[in-house]
């Protein structure tokens, strides 16, 4: 193995292999070091991609030329667009997928990338000089050079798994932890907290019978999350769901006190959207009974996913759990649930590009940084691989603002709030959620993709060709007054409102209730149906869109008051002392990311605007 | 520079003789400056901690060490203070002489002179206050009449702070149940409640309707109500002016057209302030041009005046050319009519219809009182007393923004009836909760994924 490249990737979970795929497609000689090459991509809780805000976050990934959706595509045993019942912008993909073929397909992406070169090796430490990132050493002993290096060593920082009393050292099930490293790390002065999170017990699907249980069924057709994918090829399978009872309750109170997070046995802080289930049953005591849903892990793969009880309680009550639920009678388990807590780096230590503020050229990303999830992590492992190309080259950063993509609000959450439980993507983080949405993210994102190498050019033709067909509709649609004579009755026969006289069908589209479908009926429009959705998208979110457009710019404006990197927040007396200090310790890169900063008052943010501006005068001369 | 790490002291009670004063110390060196001037009464140091609200008896002495005064004193460890740093105040007796050693020592062990307002700059900086709150201090400094200082107290209380923040939780629960059912499906979470929310959203808009109601109240409280004098020149304006203010501020003289620019001058009649505007008198075909200047004036105070005073020389029947039709254009619901010199005779009759007279004589004082009572009753002042001593009164920012937020609820109650698609919902109610935000510069969007989490049983 060589001794020298210019970037390595610490792990080959999902941050992992989305930042030595950009790397290498980028260019660079990269070196992924990962304990267990098998574990390469491996999903070590349910066996899904996507959903809400998750699910746009692999659309944005995959149009600026990231990996995980098009390995979701080819994983993929059933897909659906959840939020159907609501308006486009909160629709949201999500698959189910074959576990063992995800990550088969993501090592063999990788093994078969020019410019990687993949090593199962422990790194020990990494080797920091005043400038910054200069090599890692290897358990061994081995040292080995680069001049950049993504971490993304997932949960593995001083892991310890519970199970009910038992306790074992380990990153996930069967894997030891990496304590060294988290050691070395602790030993470059940053900043470290503890996070919990847990996974359910797995049963064997033949001791299951399904056909009792209620069924879920996938869309059909199959939508693929990627630009590359032709067509869903795996067969597609169903998941089915049940409930806990009372008697699972009960089981779960009389236990409580063998239970690890309440015996005070864990002291990392877990999630609250994702509670263990005897979290949900003390906290909602009055709820009845909590869904269960049974995900397969793969096509052929022996074991079952039960989603909704998540436990650390010890393997003889996971058992009574199970036989208390209707339908898991007889379940056999493969595996039991269990929680683990590990390190984790507050991100306020990171500039938006995921690289360290003290360590230049060292980045951070995925669960070490405190996030949730395997899109949350490929998300970061992207921009962490694509950025520390970038300032190899000397080029600008790769930062996408928050009015761009979740990927700019996923980014400036991370640096700017308070990590207090493991971070998820939600919708409701995105204040320009009607703009940024699941079927627009190659609008939004794809020339990015192309400038960067990372997305052929024709297929940004492609998108700006549709684009050009849906502006096209629409100008159609203003132009085109509503029939009237013919329009009434029908619309009445609908139950919808009559229309004023003179509107166009853009003005009818507008309104509530009233779709591309009916205009349709009527025979207003023809052309493809295709893109309806996407007209009716633009059509209706219009006003509000155009209402934001204002914060938007206050935003861009914000964004581009720059803070100088050597600010010193301490000595401007005339803050709060509350925001004074909280902008020291995270240091702010822009005055929009201040004004984001808990505790920091619109009176602080005006008060920050003019010492900026004097020290930007000051330095320009 | 003023560095806010310094620690202050100043004389917190008004200067002059009296009992006692009382000297106030902010900062983080509030306790070493204790422990330098304070002995107990055997003339020991203190030893140990100042401990939170305890007052201690102690002798005050100098740099050298000589007994200055017998104190009291009361401690307040931060962050349980005024400011939020730690404070101590210092009773000492109230002649200038023991005041004035006593600071002395203070500066002499450190603390700097504070200068006007900076404790309560330090207490909002500290975050012992919100906008609004601070915006009340400022008031009540500034504040002239009682009725002015009753009104910023309740608000620095923090009287209007919880109305807003009670809007904003009640917009919370609307926005986190809609949130919820975006983010979180498959999780069996109630879905919207048309009927609870148009109810919660009525209660909003009644509340905001009621603060608003006030908002008219907030400039005559503020700057009191505009009293404008206006009429013929010699019909004696000025002396009437004079007569209210009880003092001689306006040139009165026998030449006609002296009064050539508007004069003003505030007073308070049942608590509130009445800014009366003396004008040129209205005369036609005026000569000369600095005066023609003053009418102008005197014809745009009149119009953005609260009350017209018009006075006319009523010991005459007649009145000077051109009088008598500016008279019938009066605003009979904003206007008086004095009929002055009554000394002299009162040969004009009752003027115009429906619009209220008073008969005066400014030289003997006759029917003053009766110009005083008319005016509170023409401005409605009753009114701004009785609100100002009850009930909050919004100023002009807190008004536009939460009238903001008026308009968009009458959004919002529709949007909700007709089942808008949820993603649109919670686009106007986050406007709302901005402007709520804005209002009392608190972050209550920060607060969103706690409503939903301690509300809905989420997690699969
Ligand atoms: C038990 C469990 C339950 C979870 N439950 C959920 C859940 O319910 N919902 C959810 O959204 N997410 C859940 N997750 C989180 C999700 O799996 C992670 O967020 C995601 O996989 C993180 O990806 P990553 O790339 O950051 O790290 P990981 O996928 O953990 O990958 C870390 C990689 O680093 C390598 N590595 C570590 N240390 C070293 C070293 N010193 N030298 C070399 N290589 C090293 C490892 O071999 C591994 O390849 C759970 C995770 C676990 C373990
Ligand atoms: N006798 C008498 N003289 C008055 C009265 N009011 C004003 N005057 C006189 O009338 C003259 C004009 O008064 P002035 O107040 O300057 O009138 P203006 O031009 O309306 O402001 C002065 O000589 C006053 O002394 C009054 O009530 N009785
Ligand atoms: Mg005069």
């Amino acid at each position: 193995m060589p001794r020298d490249f210019d970037i390595i990737v610490i792990g080959g979970g999902h941050a992992g292999c989305e930042a030595a795929l950009a790397s290498a497609r980028m260019g660079m000689h990269t070196l992924l070091s990962t304990l267990r090459r098998d574990r390469i991509g491996h999903m070590p809780c349910n066996p899904a991609v996507g959903g809400l805000a998750k699910g746009h976050l692999v659309k944005e990934l995959d149009a600026l030329g990231g990996e995980i959706g098009r390995a979701t595509d080819r994983a993929g045993i059933q897909f659906r667009m959840l939020n159907r019942a609501k308006g486009p912008a909160v629709w949201s993909p999500r698959a189910q997928v074959d576990k063992v073929r995800y990550a088969g397909i993501m090592r063999e992406t990788i093994e078969n990338q020019p410019g990687i070169v993949v090593a199962e090796e422990e790194i020990a430490g990494l080797i920091v000089n005043q400038d910054g990132f200069a090599g890692v050493r290897l358990a061994s002993g081995d040292v080995i050079h680069a001049r950049a290096c993504v971490l993304t060593a997932g949960t593995f920082l001083r892991g310890l798994m519970h199970t009910g009393d038992r306790q074992t050292v380990g990153g996930r099930e069967g894997e030891p932890p990496a304590s060294t490293l988290s050691e070395s790390l602790r030993g470059l002065g940053l900043r470290m907290g503890r996070l919990k999170t847990g996974t359910p017990p797995r049963i064997f699907r033949d001791s299951v019978d399904l056909s009792r249980i209620e069924e879920q069924p996938g869309d059909n057709p199959p939508q693929p999350f990627s630009y590359r994918t032709e067509c869903i090829e795996l067969p597609q399978v169903p998941c089915h769901l049940t409930y806990t009872s009372e008697a699972t309750h009960d089981v779960i109170r009389r236990n409580l006190s063998r239970s690890p997070l309440y015996g005070g046995v864990i002291e990392g802080i877990g999630p609250r959207y994702c509670p263990s289930i005897e979290d949900k049953v003390v906290r909602f005591a009055d709820k009845q009974r909590h869904q269960v849903f049974i995900e397969p892990e793969g096509l052929d793969h022996p074991e079952l996913y039960l989603n909704g009880i998540s436990t650390s309680l010890p393997v003889d009550v996971q058992l009574e759990i199970l036989s208390s639920i209707p339908g898991l009678e007889y379940a056999r388990m493969a595996r039991p649930g269990y929680a683990v807590e590990y390190d984790f780096f507050p991100p306020d230590q990171l500039h938006r590009t995921m690289e360290s503020k003290t360590i230049a050229r060292l980045y951070f990303a995925g669960q070490v940084n405190g996030t949730s999830g395997y899109e949350e992590a490929a998300a970061q492992g992207f921009v962490a691989g694509v950025n520390a190309v970038l300032q190899l080259r000397g080029a600008e950063p790769f930062v996408p603002r928050r009015d761009q993509a979740y990927l700019g609000v996923l980014l400036d959450d991370l640096t700017t709030k308070e990590i207090d439980e493991p971070y998820r993507m939600f919708t409701s983080r995105a204040e320009f959620r009607l703009s940024l949405r699941q079927d627009n993210a190659d609008e939004r994102l794809m020339e990015a993709g192309c400038r960067l190498g990372l997305v052929p050019q024709a297929a940004l033709e492609r998108v700006t060709a549709r684009v050009a067909r849906v502006d096209a509709t629409i100008a159609t649609l203003s132009r085109s007054a509503f029939p009237s004579r013919d329009g009434e009755a029908h619309f009445a026969a609908w139950g919808l409102e009559p229309v004023r006289h003179g509107a166009t069908l853009r003005d009818v589209l507008r309104r509530p209730g009233v779709n591309m479908s009916h205009l349709r009926a009527l025979g207003c429009i023809d052309g493809e149906a295709a893109l309806d959705a996407a007209v009716e998208c633009r059509v209706k979110y219009q006003g509000y869109i155009d209402r934001q457009a204002r914060d938007v710019h206050a935003l861009a404006d914000l964004e581009a008051r720059r803070i100088p990197r050597d600010f010193a927040f301490e000595t401007i007396t005339a803050l709060s002392t509350e925001a004074r200090e909280k902008l020291r310790v995270k240091r702010p890169e822009t005055l929009a990311q201040a004004s984001r900063i808990a505790g920091v008052r619109a009176s602080d943010l005006s008060i920050l605007a003019v010492y900026v501006e004097r020290a930007r005068r000051s330095t320009a001369g | 520079m003023k560095h806010s790490s310094d620690t202050i002291a100043a004389l917190s009670t008004a200067p002059g003789e009296a009992g006692i004063a009382v000297v106030r110390i902010s900062g983080a060196r509030a306790f070493e400056l204790l422990d330098a001037v304070l002995r107990t009464p055997l003339g020991e140091h203190f030893g140990g901690a100042w401990e939170h609200r305890r007052i201690y008896r102690a002798d005050f002495v100098d740099a050298r060490g000589e007994r200055v005064d017998d104190v009291m004193v009361a401690v307040m460890r931060a962050p349980e203070s005024y400011t939020g740093e730690h404070v101590v105040e210092i009773s000492c007796h109230g002649g200038s002489a023991v005041v004035a050693r006593v600071l002395e020592s203070l500066f002499d062990c450190g603390a700097r002179p504070a200068e006007p307002g900076e404790f309560t700059q330090r207490a909002f900086l500290n975050g012992k206050m919100d906008l609004i709150q601070a915006e009340a201090v400022a008031d009540l400094i500034h504040a002239r009449t009682e009725l002015q200082r009753a009104v910023a107290h309740r608000q620095l209380r923090g009287a209007l702070s919880s109305r807003i923040d009670s809007l904003a939780d009640d917009m919370m629960s609307v926005l986190a149940i809609v949130e919820a059912n975006i983010d979180f499906i498959e999780e069996g979470i109630d879905v919207l409640d048309v009927p609870a929310t148009l109810a919660n959203l009525s209660r909003q808009r009644d509340a905001l309707d009621e603060l608003l109601s006030t908002a008219a109240l907030s400039r005559p409280l503020r700057e009191g109500y505009r009293v404008v004098i206006a009429g013929p020149v010699n019909a004696g304006k000025s002396s009437l002016f004079n007569r209210l203010i009880g003092e001689s501020h306006a040139i009165v003289t026998e030449i006609p057209g002296t009064t050539r620019d508007v004069l003003r001058e505030t007073i308070v009649i049942d608590g509130v302030p009445f800014v009366l505007h003396d004008t040129a008198g209205l005369r036609s075909g005026t000569p000369d041009r600095v005066e023609a200047i003053g009418i102008d004036r005197a014809v745009d105070a009149a119009h953005s005046a609260d009350v017209v005073v018009f006075v006319v020389d009523g010991s005459r029947d007649e009145l000077p050319p051109g009088t008598e039709g500016v008279l019938h254009r009066l605003d009979a619901s904003r206007a008086l009519v004095v009929l002055n010199k009554t000394d002299l005779g009162t040969a004009r009759a009752a003027v115009v219809e429906g619009v209220a007279h008073v008969r005066t004589s400014v030289v003997t004082g006759e029917g003053v009182d009766e110009v005083r009572r008319a005016l509170v009753r023409l401005a409605g002042s009753e009114g701004l007393a009785m609100a100002a001593r009850e009930r909050v009164i919004l100023n002009a920012r807190v008004a536009t923004l939460l009238s903001q937020a008026r308009s968009r609820l009458d959004r919002l109650g529709p949007a909700v009836e007709s089942r808008e698609p949820l993603e649109i919902l919670a686009v106007e109610a986050r406007e709302i909760l901005s402007l709520y935000e804005e209002t009392t510069g608190r972050r209550y969007h920060d607060g969103l994924l706690d409503a939903i989490f301690s509300r809905f049983c989420i997690g699969k």
